[in-house]
Parts: structure tokens; sequence; C-alpha cells
């Protein structure tokens, strides 16, 4: 095993891993990206033919909480997907998170044909310091700019 | 199984971890020959990327043999000798389409973390953090191989496992750095960096028809293999005035092409430089020690392009951008986009024109991993990459 100069650089690893944490996350009651009602889009390398006009399945399992947008994308570049939260600016952030899930989701099953999962079962090993980061990746696919 | 995780910053052990399994249906599952070292890797190592937990699995650059197939893989079977590309891209978005491969819109299980840094997620890599995916890494017995027939590729008989390890990763880099930045006939090109990368950007620009490589180092024995084996002319920056010989060599001029292949962790012949980079560095007022990168981009021509090829993270201080601007500078980086080059490569290969296995000067068995990285990390014994042979 090797092991030097831990102290410093432990320890701004893991304050770096929480502001990320924190950043990731998206506190306060609006997310970082302004109102949850916003349009989150994501495009589809499929012409929109193949994606047809219907919600895809991850998203039509939100039922009325999502209302979705289906266009061509630009330049041959596929087709849009968006979604918006039906239940105005100060929906739960639950349902938000759960909408970027299905958008990525939708995506993925219509371009791959499948989700790829994360490795499982993994060999970490819980530890204070690297609690954040868990944190973050246990919502891996809800966060982020999208 | 076994295999070389993370513990800790600069703390690496061999133990025992959960046997990988088909996960998806494109999967495979790879018994591991072969898996080197790679300078990124100690970024990691060091906790400069900040995104490992203890416990996950190193290694991002090997070889195998197929042991189990997912039920939708179409180009693999079990007992195939496959070397895998060390991004995991779905080869269908946009981006995979483009050729652009490490942008992969689907290869990354955590995108939310480079979304929140980067602006966009790039695809997954194997043993990198888990803001690249998470995925364990091929310092093991058996690793997960996603996406299977758009990253692992055959390779042919007669190639040795010495060689063709290094498709997946060093070989396929350097061309990215060499071919995106349009390195074109008759151009001088510069490269920073005599390691596995830096190299192979070498050799690739010499392929693509540089009339002259010239790679720039300061350990004499990564640049004896520059000359004896590339075939590229070496400069020994602690030597020698790097700027005075790149007027010399190019008519006054500067390369047409320069390829950074250091990284976020580069020396510098300015020991005041090297010293102002490390204390922002340790302080975390910046991520990166950009030496390479801005010497790269000042001595470049005018109208020239930069290719930025070592691993940055996130923020770089005392950026050139006044020399960027100015002489009209292209400047570009990327991951590997191995998928697209991997098979030019193994034919290169096989034909004897592409040449690798003098990088690996320490072949060790898995259960030396820690020793390896050690080895690798201070430049002992003249090591250029080690690599591990799991059960060996």
């Amino acid at each position: 095993m090797i092991r030097r100069g831990v102290g410093a650089a432990a320890a701004a690893a893991g304050t770096a891993g929480a502001l990320v944490g924190r950043a990731v996350r998206g506190d306060g009651p609006a997310g970082r990206s302004g109102a949850r009602d916003r349009w989150h889009a994501v495009t589809v390398n499929l012409p929109p033919a193949e994606v047809g006009t219907a919600p895809p399945g991850p998203l039509a399992a939100l039922g009325d909480s999502v209302a979705v947008r289906i266009e061509p994308a630009p330049g041959g570049k596929g087709t849009e997907l968006h979604a918006r939260l039906t239940g105005g600016p100060n929906a739960p952030a639950e349902q938000e998170r759960a909408l970027r899930a299905a958008l990525r989701e939708a995506k993925q099953r219509l371009e791959t044909g499948e989700v790829l999962e994360p490795t499982r079962p993994g060999s970490t090993e819980p530890t204070p310091l690297n609690a954040p980061l868990r944190l973050v990746t246990a919502h891996g696919r809800e966060e982020g700019r999208l | 199984m076994k295999a070389l995780c993370w513990e800790g910053v600069n703390s690496l052990a061999v133990r025992d971890v959960p046997e990988p399994r088909i996960q998806n249906r494109q999967d495979i599952v790879v018994k591991v020959r072969l898996s080197a070292t790679c300078g990124s890797d100690l970024h990691l190592v060091g906790g400069y990327i900040p995104f490992m937990q203890r416990g996950d699995v190193l290694g991002h650059e090997f070889l195998g043999d197929v042991v189990e197939v997912g039920s939708e893989v179409r180009n693999h079977k079990v007992g195939d000798r496959v070397v895998v590309c060390s991004f995991v891209s779905c080869g269908r978005c946009w981006y995979c389409r483009q050729g652009l491969y490490s942008c992969c819109d689907n290869g990354n299980t955590n995108p939310a973390i480079t979304e929140s840094m980067w602006g966009f997620a790039p695809g997954g890599v194997y043993g990198y953090s888990h803001a690249l995916g998470g995925f364990a890494g091929s310092h093991a017995d058996y690793v997960r191989v996603p996406y299977a027939d758009q990253g692992a590729f055959t390779v042919p008989d007669g190639i040795s496992d010495e060689r063709a390890v290094f498709a997946s990763d060093a070989a396929p880099t350097g061309w990215t750095g060499a071919e995106l930045g349009e390195v074109r006939p008759g151009d001088v090109v510069a490269v920073w960096g005599a390691g596995g990368v830096g190299q192979m950007a070498a050799r690739a620009a010499m392929l693509l028809g540089a009339e002259r490589v010239v790679v720039i180092d300061r350990y004499d024995y990564r640049l004896r293999q520059v000359e004896q084996v590339i075939g590229a002319e070496a400069l020994n920056y602690e030597r020698t005035d790097i700027g005075s010989e790149l007027l010399e060599r190019t008519g006054g001029r500067g390369p047409d092409v320069c390829i950074e292949a250091v990284g976020m962790e580069a020396h510098s012949a300015s020991r005041a430089q090297y010293l102002y980079d490390q204390v922002k560095q340790q302080l975390r007022l910046q991520t990166e020690r950009p030496s390479a990168l801005r010497e790269a981009i000042h001595h470049c021509r005018k109208g020239g392009t930069v290719f930025a090829l070592g691993v940055f993270a996130a923020l770089s201080d005392k950026f050139p951008m006044g020399a960027v601007m100015n002489k009209g500078l292209t400047l570009r980086g990327a991951q590997q986009h191995g998928q697209r080059f991997i098979p030019r490569i193994l034919a290169g290969m096989a034909s004897g024109e592409i040449v690798t296995e003098h990088l690996a000067t320490h072949v060790l068995p898995l259960s030396e991993g820690p020793r390896g990285y050690e080895l690798f990390k201070d430049k002992k014994d003249d090591c250029v990459r080690a690599v591990f042979r799991p059960g060996g």
C-alpha cells in the first residue's frame, strides 16, 4: 500500500466533493435553474417519424404531472423531446428530479434500446468523507443542468 | 476476485471485490489479460479529481478474453481476445454518430456532476471516478464492458498482448490529438510529453504525413524511446532552450501543430512558474498546473493549432488568451474518440507501423499494483508504464 501526504489533499477533496454535491443537488425552492415549471429538453438522435407523437414510456408514466412537446431538431439533429411540470413554479423538487430522469431514460431507450446501469454491486466503502459524493451519485440522472 | 482499489489520497491496495456480471443486454464480461497504468490515473490517486470513493477499482486501459456475453451483443463471443476503448460510448447518439465518441450522451450514469462542472456531460470511463460514470476499472481479474459492440475490438492474431493493450487508450488518444489537430503532410509538429500518449501522438503525426515531429520532455530515458522506437526528434527542456530550438527547427515560423500531452500536473523549466502553479494548486485556487499548455500556445506559429490532449479537470490560471487571440490560433481539446481510431490502429499494429510494447517497461502481477503505481508515479527504474497481469 502506498500512503503519503494525505492530510491537506484529503481535506480539500472532501470539501470539493461537498461543494459539488451542494451545487448538483440544487437546493432551494426553485432549484438553480429557475422556476420548476420551465421546459426541460433532450434531443433524440432519431427522425421524428421514429420517435412518434405520443410521449415515450418514461414520460407517459409521469401522467398529468408533466406536459410533453415533441418537434424536429434543426439541421438533421434528430427529434427534440421537451417536458415541463404542470404543477407550477413551486412544484415539489422530487417531481423535477423524476422529470429529468424520465427524459434521460426516454432518450436512452429510444437511441440504444435500454438504460445503462451503473456498476452493481460496487466495491465502494461508505465513509464520512465520501458521504456527499454518495448522495450525488444516488441521484446521478435526476440532477444536473438538464 | 482481486482488484486494485483506491483507498484514499495516495493510498492504494489490492483487495477482494464482487465479480462483475452482465447488467445490460449489450454488456460483455472480460477476463483481463493486461491492464496498464496511465498518467491520468495519477490525478485520481493524488486526489486532484475528487470524485473517487474508497474501494473504487482503478484502471481503464486493458485487453482480455470475453467470458460472458449479453443477449444483444452481436460482434463478440466467448473466447474472443478483445481490446476495449477506455471510454464507454453508446455509438448511436448524435455525438457518437459524428465520431465524437468521448462526448457520448449515454455513456455516463452520473451526468449531473460533469454537467454542473463543464456544462455538459461526456461519456463514461472505466475506473475513472464517479464523475465519469463510476464504472469499475480494469485492474482486476474481470471487468464488465457496456456497449460491447461499440467499444470492444477483436485483436487480430499476430499482435502481442503487450502491443495490443495500448490500442485501448494511449494510441487512440495520441491519434485523436494528431487527427483532430489536423496534422497535414509537410507540417512541423511539436509534442509536449514523452509518455505513452505523447509518443503515440508523435507516431500518429508521422503517419499522417508530418515532415518533422519534435517531442519535448525532461526524462532522457523516455526521449531515447522517442528517437529510437518512434523515430521522432527529442528535446530535453532541462538542458535546452525550447523556444530557440523550435524556432531554429522551423525556420523561424514555429510549429504548425502543437500537441500538449502532459495535463494538469505539468512541470516546467521555469522554477518560478512551477512553484506558482504548485502553490495555487495545493491551495485549490486552481485545479491545474498548465505550464506545458502555456508553452504550446506560446511557441505555436501564427494561425497554427494547439491541441490539449493531457487531462485537465476544471480551472487554469494565467491562461495566455492574448496569444490565442492575437496569433489567430485554433485551440482544441478532447478525450479520446477511440471507437473511431482503434480499427486503424490495430491494422497499424499488425503491419508493424505502430509499435507500443516498449511502453510496458514493468509488467507486474496485479498483487504488485501499489508498487507499480509507485514506480510509475515517481519515474523509478526508468518506468514508462507499469502494466498489470491479473492472476500472474
